[in-house]
């Protein structure tokens, strides 16, 4: 193994034996083999990659990806059912902060205490404890016992042990979730100097701007599949794709008549009952594939819906959502009703707005209701972000998300503003 | 480069005599930390503090003396002189050797899952957890010998020099205890059973051992299975010297401690075998 590579996995995969009933771990010793009272369960398989020196290697996927099991078998508490792993240097693992902490004793024992366990000697911690004191800021409650301190102050004690006793790979999962927004400031900064220091880092987070920020590589876990390396972006890509589809089905089926309809090429979902559908939606001035847009473009959408003639008050609601699928602003169009087929009433209708929005990912998601306003209408069919854009942007300005078209006036435009108001309420 | 190790993973657990020496040797610190968090955790938030551990055996030889010495006569059986302040004590040097045992029985099948955070969020020396076990028991034992001391001065007088010896004793006792208390916790993981039996076990073991009388009063078939019993030798070696009534039996006492050597070796093999399913369970 060359001398700057930090941690080196391969193949790795854990397998968790998932027995009905307990007497049959027993029974499975006794048979040894020749017969099998389990289920297999993997929890990761395929985990193939290497850590460099000073590289800090973000970890992401969803809940139950196999992240935590992961780290744990880097960490060396979790045994691999198959595959390798070596590591060179000491491996520090924030996995649970605090969990190592007796809450009978004052905290400057427990940090004792937790340092032996990470293999420091004595003098080592000697040193360094009032750096460790110092960075925790706890004031006085250093002498307390652990058990009269806040969640955020064990945490903080917790971290400041580990991220100073100098390891040479660092592994922390979550850890960073917890403590006010100061103190994670300040966690990231102890991050970024080890670091620079060569240390190597795994992290895992489900903050993707911390992981886009922070990270040299990032890894990928999807739930059965093998784990992907790769560029920080590209892999936060994916990662958030996956969640929209999660997202999609949850608040989807969320609804009362969010019954799945069917599954649109492309895997997109549709959900609603059976009185109308949208029939289509596109980008007028676009053709296949990603709608890219420069920003303030005008972007036209043309959508047609069709329903039974009970519909009364047909309404559209076409609302703007970030790549978080959190939704920015939209609008509620009612629709004009044409018979179109013997019982099916047809309408269509295009929509522009300007593409004031800063560079990025946007989805557009789509209702189909009878009655006009959200709040009392019935919900008839709904498409999660089935419409897709990018906005590219050179230049800039504007703060956020959203471009408000913010602009510097003269002294003459606030007279006059002032003037026109004066006269609106002097009349 | 840097003077890196490579990180010791899962399947390079040394399971050798020598690797059992030098996990010892490379977490002295760490088990003397945690046997010092041991005993003073224990008493932690109560007023008398360690004081705890000179009644308790104190108060348990009371009891057991009023049954045996008071009800049953015991000390005129054969093999105790007719002193009773001498039974008094032949009888608490019996029930401080147990108490360390007895303790360390009782608590071994439970080390693991009351160590929790050890097995799963930190890259933990398992093995050192019995030796902690042990040790804290140990501290309790010394407690309670300065006690037998500080009786033995009132009542008897200044005790024979070969006293200092008591060491040689215990030692091959310990060694033992570590032993089996490697293979319970590792079997306790598995196995949440075991710590029930083990009550049961040690509640025998005190009445099938020579606690509460002389070896030399059971018929000698009796004597022989007696033998079996852990404590049995190193008591009746430490009886001995402690009050140098008689020679102590050497020759069985180095028989005793090759068992003994075997046994821990045994232990530590079972242990380091068995643990890298612990996370899974736990």
């Amino acid at each position: 193994m060359s001398s700057d590579i930090a941690i080196k996995v391969e193949q790795l995969g854990k397998c968790y034996r998932v027995y009905r009933k307990a007497y049959q771990r027993l029974l499975q010793l006794a048979f040894n083999g020749r017969k099998k009272f389990y289920r297999e369960s993997w929890a990761i398989r395929h985990a193939s990659f290497e850590l460099k020196k000073g590289e800090t290697l973000g970890v992401i996927g969803k809940n139950g990806s196999g992240k935590s099991t992961l780290l744990q078998m880097i960490a060396g508490t979790l045994a691999q059912t198959e595959g390798d792993i070596s590591a060179h240097g000491r491996v520090t693992a924030l996995l649970e902060l605090g969990s190592g902490f007796n809450p009978e004793f004052s905290g400057r024992d427990n940090v004792y205490i937790n340092a032996l366990i990470y293999g420091v000697g004595k003098k080592e911690i000697a040193e360094k404890f009032s750096e460790i004191e110092q960075f925790a800021d706890i004031g006085e409650y250093i002498d307390q016992p652990v058990k009269f301190y806040s969640s955020g102050m064990i945490m903080r004690l917790a971290f400041s042990v580990s991220v100073f006793l100098t390891p040479d790979i660092l592994v922390i999962d979550e850890a960073l979730a917890v403590g006010d927004a100061a103190f994670q400031f300040k966690c990231l900064n102890r991050l970024l100097t080890l670091s620079e220091q060569g240390c190597s880092i795994l992290f895992v987070s489900h903050d993707m701007n911390l992981i886009k920020n922070f990270c040299d590589r990032a890894l990928y876990i999807r739930k059965g599949h093998a784990p992907q390396l790769g560029a920080t972006d590209e892999m936060v890509e994916r990662y958030l794709l996956e969640m929209r589809e999660t997202q999609q089905s949850a608040s989807s089926g969320a609804q009362a008549t969010g019954r799945k309809k069917e599954t649109l090429p492309g895997g997109r979902m549709v959900y609603g009952n059976h009185e109308g559908r949208i029939v289509s939606a596109r980008f007028v001035d676009q053709g296949e594939g990603l709608a890219v847009y420069a920003h303030g473009a005008p972007i036209t959408l043309r959508l047609a819906a069709a329903f039974l003639p009970q519909v009364r008050q047909p309404s559209l609601s076409i609302t703007i959502q970030d790549r978080k699928l959190i939704v920015l602003g939209g609008y509620n169009f009612p629709l004009q009703a044409e018979p179109a087929q013997p019982d099916m009433f047809s309408a269509s209708i295009d929509v522009r707005f300007a593409a004031k929005l800063a560079g990025g990912r946007y989805y557009i998601s789509l209702k189909l209701f009878d009655g006009l306003d959200e709040s009392i209408a019935r919900l008839i069919e709904k498409q999660v972000a089935c419409l897709e854009f990018e906005i590219y942007n050179a230049n800039k300005k504007f703060l956020g998300m959203i471009d408000f078209g913010m602009e510097e006036i003269s002294e003459a435009d606030v007279s006059q503003h002032l003037c026109i108001k004066a006269m609106g309420s002097g009349e | 480069m840097f003077g890196w190790k490579v990180w010791d993973y899962m399947q390079q657990f040394s399971v050798t005599p020598r690797g059992m020496l030098a996990n010892f040797w490379s977490c002295r610190s760490l088990i003397q930390a945690l046997i010092k968090r041991e005993v003073m955790g224990r008493y932690r938030g109560s007023m008398m503090g360690v004081l705890w551990s000179f009644f308790h055996p104190l108060f348990m030889l009371f009891v057991y003396a009023f049954v045996f010495g008071g009800v049953f006569k015991a000390h005129t059986m054969v093999g105790y002189s007719k002193n009773k302040s001498e039974f008094f004590l032949v009888l608490f040097i019996g029930l401080l050797v147990f108490n360390l045992f007895s303790e360390c029985l009782n608590r071994a099948p439970n080390l693991m899952v009351v160590n929790q955070n050890f097995v799963k969020k930190v890259a933990f020396p398992l093995d050192i957890i019995s030796w902690v076990s042990v040790g804290a028991a140990l501290f309790h034992l010394l407690i309670g010998l300065c006690a037998w001391l500080l009786f033995y001065l009132v009542e008897i007088g200044l005790p024979h020099r070969s006293m200092l010896l008591f060491p040689l004793a215990l030692a091959p006792l310990l060694l033992m205890i570590v032993g089996i208390s490697w293979i319970l916790s590792s079997l306790g993981v598995f196995l949440r059973d075991i710590s029930h039996l083990t009550g049961l076990l040690s509640t025998g073991l005190m009445f099938l051992s020579p606690v509460f009388y002389p070896l030399s009063s059971l018929p000698l078939l009796w004597q022989h299975i007696l033998l079996f019993n852990p404590i049995t030798i190193p008591l009746e070696t430490m009886r001995s010297i402690l009050f140098a009534s008689r020679p102590p039996d050497w020759p069985l006492l180095l028989c005793y401690s090759a068992c003994s050597v075997f046994m821990i070796c045994l232990g530590f093999f079972w242990f380091q075998t068995l643990r890298k399913g612990f996370a899974d369970v736990l």
